[in-house]
């Protein structure tokens, strides 16, 4: 009996086996890059071959013998994979015209009847390979667009659109400007003369909802000045408001504060000193 | 038939069957007149007078070979070439004679470009307008007629995709001997398709490899031998500067082009604070290569005992003009480059960043449209014709040519989905596979390579590409002319459509081709 069940699918495998080899030299055949060129009518009896091996497969009938049987034997019987019977007559209809064949008609059909091949032999590869594909070169435009984002968000600083107006400009050194100008020398985005409580007020643009405010100091010298700081913040109005105060040096200072709706901010030392920083975040 | 009437009907015969490449002969022989007539375009021979990549006229007069041999930065054969031309037959005759091997080389792109179209399936239409096209355009005539390595690099990396397609077809080991020497001959043109990139492209290859009608040995282990010898020859190129000057070729300009790229991603202030501080040296962003090294910060300055080769100890030559390849270059690139590239990266991604997404934008723009200050007769009088001709393919939104923009990455898609798909599964699709994962593996490397790495001029190393851009697009025109023509068939009483009508096919709906 276990004889029996080994010997018993061999007709089937011997017939998958043959339609795989007529489906492979159909292939050569079809080839543009083959010596003197695809071969259509080669290809075209190939694939004929390929088909009736995988119609015997598929209908358990070593009978058949010619494309129109192989088609009515198909048609009768339930197929595995039965939504792929459209392609069967795709392919079928196809490797049946003996006009009307052109290259990429042919091809169409080779890939139908490796589709039929396959769910003969039970194997799922060319199924496999359209979904595969699809999900590189989904994979491909998801990575790419996450790398894009990524880098956009990276290098999106839209506080450096934000302008500023000071009380005083260090031995000429400007009173208005940008968030994102800064010196050649020092890289600093602005710098008050000494006095008693010098301000920056920076003019956010449109009202706005600040919840934290990064200071890069100077980081060359003079980190000490500039304090106590404070951050004030005021709406249309101009009506300031204190929402964060730093007492001791810092190199970078992170305020965070509840989220308040701004127009303006404001830096004030409360000393007389000058305020002088590299950089203002304002997010 | 008489004997003129059979000449007529060879010659009849001969025309109906390769009447693509007479008609891009045609034209390319017809624009050729055009541009050199009309528009006066002439052969541009300045380059090796001042370029980086070339050695000095005045060592090539003098110390030729050994100055080729001692070259550390730069792929030996285009100099070989030009310099070679130069000894043996004069300067003036020297480059006569390269125009008119640029012109061969500008005519092989023309119809290998072609012939590897035909040989890939296109339709023979689509393959000789878009051949027709590329062989007439302004940027392939301003490259063909640049005395530098663009032209010769197309040439064989088109060669090598023609070749690589031979191999498919025939499947011996001379065959990819051809196929991957044509590519490592591209390697000793431009260094930066050095061994590495080789080896992807045979390891790509190595998953579905020539398999011709043929027994013995295993088509793998043939194709391993055929990349043996190629990869021995350009790893003797490389084991060549590292034996001789002591250094690896490229890594000088590799650390020096990311320490310049991401120096220019900080703002002055920063760098000026960096330098300063003490953090990063006084380099201050130059390409230090093309300049004398009296431009180079004193702190920066690493005298050598002389080697004796003059290639390798002179930083300007008595001719005048500056010296590219001293070694003294190579060392500040190793010791003060490298740790700024280093301390760079590590510290201000941001900056690398910046410069990097400038690098994609500039990325997408005509070949044209490189090095501004690099004016020249032919740019000059090219000027009108890229205008025009932009303004028809590449209108051009505020400097960003958002054709290309869409259409490149498309392609590259399209490239992807042929080969991973279930028709890069079909046998009739092996050797159309193999020669599309060979154009991205090329499109990728270059692309990521130069925007990564390179600090201008990103549009001018695309050149080498847009070959391939072509036949990738020829190929997705093909597809969706046979597509049209598909609908167009169905829709008129067939067997096809009457088999078509059955209500199993109905709900299988269209084919995936």
């Amino acid at each position: 009996m276990v004889t029996d069940r080994h010997e018993a699918p061999k007709p089937v495998d011997r017939a998958v086996a043959y339609g795989e080899g007529a489906l492979e030299l159909a292939g050569r055949a079809l080839d543009p890059n083959r010596p003197g060129g695809a071969s259509l009518a080669l290809g075209q009896l190939l694939l004929r071959e390929a088909f009736l091996a995988a119609a015997r497969v598929a209908c358990k009938d070593d009978s058949l013998a010619s494309v129109e049987a192989a088609l009515d034997a198909l048609h009768r019987i339930e197929m595995p994979g039965r939504t792929e019977n459209g392609h069967v007559w795709n392919a079928s209809a196809l490797i049946a015209q003996r006009d009307l064949v052109d290259r990429a008609a042919l091809k169409r059909a080779e890939l139908e009847v490796a589709r039929l091949l396959d769910v003969a032999a039970g194997r799922r590869r060319v199924a496999r390979a359209s979904r595969r594909a699809l999900w590189v070169v989904l994979g491909v435009v998801v990575l790419t667009a996450a790398a894009a984002t990524l880098a956009a968000l990276s290098l999106r600083r839209p506080w450096e659109r934000y302008t500023w107006a000071s009380s005083s400009g260090w031995s000429g050194s400007r009173q208005t400007g940008t968030l994102g100008d800064h010196d050649w020398m020092y890289d600093l985005v602005f710098h008050t003369d000494e006095q008693q409580n010098p301000w920056v007020i920076v003019d956010l643009l449109a009202q706005r909802m600040v919840e934290k405010v990064t200071i890069v100091n100077r980081s060359d010298c003079c980190q000490e000045r500039g304090l106590p700081l404070e951050i004030d913040l005021a709406g249309p109005d101009g009506k300031f408001f204190q929402v964060a105060l730093r007492t001791t040096v810092f190199d970078v200072w992170e305020a965070t504060f509840p989220r308040q709706r701004a127009r303006f901010l404001r830096l004030q030392a409360n000393s007389k000193t000058a305020l002088h920083f590299r950089d203002i975040e304002i997010r | 038939m008489n004997a003129p009437g059979k000449r007529v009907a060879t010659l009849l015969g001969f025309l109906s069957r390769h009447w693509p490449y007479v008609v891009v002969a045609l034209v390319f022989a017809t624009s050729r007149v055009i541009y050199w007539r009309v528009l006066s375009i002439g052969f541009d021979t300045s380059p090796p007078d001042y370029f980086m990549q070339y050695v000095s006229p005045w060592l090539i007069q003098r110390d030729f070979l050994r100055s080729v041999l001692y070259l550390n930065q730069q792929a030996p054969l285009q100099n070989l070439l030009v310099g070679g031309c130069e000894r043996l037959f004069g300067t003036h005759a020297g480059f006569a004679i390269l125009h008119v091997l640029y012109v061969g080389i500008g005519l092989t792109i023309a119809l290998t470009l072609l012939h590897a179209m035909l040989r890939l399936g296109v339709s023979s239409a689509i393959a000789t307008v878009a051949a027709a096209l590329h062989t007439a355009s302004p940027v392939t005539v301003h490259y063909e007629n640049w005395l530098f390595y663009h032209a010769p690099v197309a040439a064989l990396q088109l060669l090598s995709l023609v070749a690589l397609l031979r191999y498919y077809r025939r499947g011996t080991l001379s065959a990819g001997i051809w196929c991957f020497g044509l590519f490592a001959l591209s390697g000793l043109f431009y260094a930066n398709f050095g061994p590495l990139v080789l080896v992807a492209l045979g390891v790509a290859l190595l998953i579905r490899p020539p398999r011709p009608d043929r027994a013995g040995v295993s088509p793998r282990v043939r194709l391993i031998a055929a990349l043996a010898i190629p990869l021995c020859v350009l790893g003797l190129d490389r084991a060549r500067t590292r034996v001789l000057v002591g250094h690896n070729q490229g890594d000088a300009y590799l650390w020096m082009n990311l320490a310049v790229k991401t120096y220019a991603g900080l703002r002055p202030g920063e760098r000026t604070l960096l330098e300063n501080k003490g953090d990063i040296s006084h380099f201050r962003g130059s390409i230090m290569f093309s300049g004398p090294l009296s431009y180079v910060d004193p702190s920066l300055r690493i005298p050598h005992p002389p080697t004796g080769v003059p290639i390798l100890d002179l930083d300007t030559l008595p001719a005048g003009g500056v010296n590219a390849h001293s070694l003294e270059k190579v060392l500040i690139a190793e010791s003060f480059y490298k740790k700024d590239a280093k301390f760079l990266l590590a510290n201000y991604p941001t900056a690398y960043l910046r410069s990097f997404v400038e690098a994609v934008r500039e990325y997408f723009a005509s070949p044209m449209d490189y090095d501004d200050s690099l004016v020249t007769p032919n740019r000059e009088n090219l000027r009108t014709v890229v205008e025009e001709t932009n303004a028809v393919f590449l209108p051009d939104d505020g400097g960003t040519e958002w054709l290309l923009v869409v259409l490149l990455p498309v392609l590259f898609l399209y490239g992807l989905y042929r080969i991973t798909g279930a028709r890069g599964a079909l046998e009739s699709e092996r050797s159309i596979t193999g020669a599309i994962a060979y154009m991205l593996i090329l499109i990728a490397y270059v692309t990521i390579a130069m925007t990564g790495v390179a600090v201008c001029d990103f549009m001018r190393y695309r050149y080498n590409l847009d070959p391939f851009y072509v036949i990738l697009f020829a190929l997705l025109a093909t597809d969706l002319v046979e597509r049209g023509k598909k609908a167009w068939r169905s829709s008129r009483p067939s067997l096809s459509s009457a088999l078509n009508k059955s209500p199993l096919a109905a709900s299988a709906g269209a084919s995936t081709l």
